[in-house]
């Protein structure tokens, strides 16, 4: 197995609404998307549009808060950030995984994450999700929910083969 | 800082140290985030509120335990710290 580092996104000043890897070649297996990231808002999400479009997706995931869990269903592939309302400066992390990505059937994909507010709490959480589209994955976009990608956000693309 | 959001588009098909493009959004993409946000803020706003419902619940469960005669630490048992 080899993984190869693709490209890295690295916010600039500003912020950004959303990172894209297009072009993406079909010679490997599959994909590991690796986010540092930190939302100008308070939302925790980084969902991925896949081909354009959003369509086709859905999942679920656990969360642990500490002291708790809690289990949830969406409708987007998505990855796991700090929300600005978080310690200053500090990123959540995350990693998605997209099985087969140039197959031609339906991807799975799987995620895992963790977000920190020092001395008041973290989160970690766990997800599987499904894209349901027999396509081959040529692009991948991280957008968001609500805000903006602050400055110093990562976002990197691996190819297993 | 930007007047107007930004995207980060990198293209794999084109040389490295030619890919990145930082393209400024369009009055459309702007007005669906503006939608999204919205929505966003409506699912917190329903998140929130079911877990309070939920913390309610549990102190009115705890209550009635402690009611019935249990200690604080034997209902917290039943119901969890």
């Amino acid at each position: 197995m080899t993984m190869t580092l693709v490209e890295t996104i690295t916010v600039g000043s500003g912020g950004a609404a959303s990172m894209e890897f297009a072009g993406i070649p079909g010679d490997g297996k599959d994909l590991l998307l690796l986010i540092s990231g930190r939302n100008s808002l308070g939302n925790f999400g980084a969902p991925l549009e896949i081909n354009g479009s959003t369509a086709n997706q859905s999942g679920i995931h656990l969360r642990g808060t500490g002291n708790s869990t809690n289990n949830g269903t969406g409708t987007a592939v998505q990855g796991f950030i700090n929300p600005d309302n978080y310690t200053s400066n500090t990123f959540g992390n995350s990693s998605v995984y997209i099985s087969n990505y140039a197959s031609s059937t339906a991807k799975s994909v799987s995620h895992d994450g963790v977000v920190e507010n020092n001395g008041t709490g973290s989160y970690s959480e766990i997800g599987a999700y499904l894209w349901d589209n027999t396509a081959a994955i040529t692009s991948l976009m991280l957008y968001t929910f609500e805000g903006t990608y602050l400055e110093h956000t990562t976002a990197s693309l691996y190819i297993i083969s | 800082m930007s007047e107007t959001p930004v995207k980060i588009v990198v293209d794999l098909s084109k040389p490295k140290g030619q890919r990145e493009s930082i393209i400024e959004l369009t009055q459309a993409e702007i007005d669906e985030r503006e939608v999204m946000a919205t929505e966003a803020e409506a699912q917190r706003l329903v998140d929130e509120q079911a877990k309070a419902d939920a913390e309610a619940l549990r102190q009115s469960g705890l209550d009635k335990l402690i009611a019935l005669g249990l200690t604080e630490a034997e209902a917290l048992a039943l119901v969890g710290a």
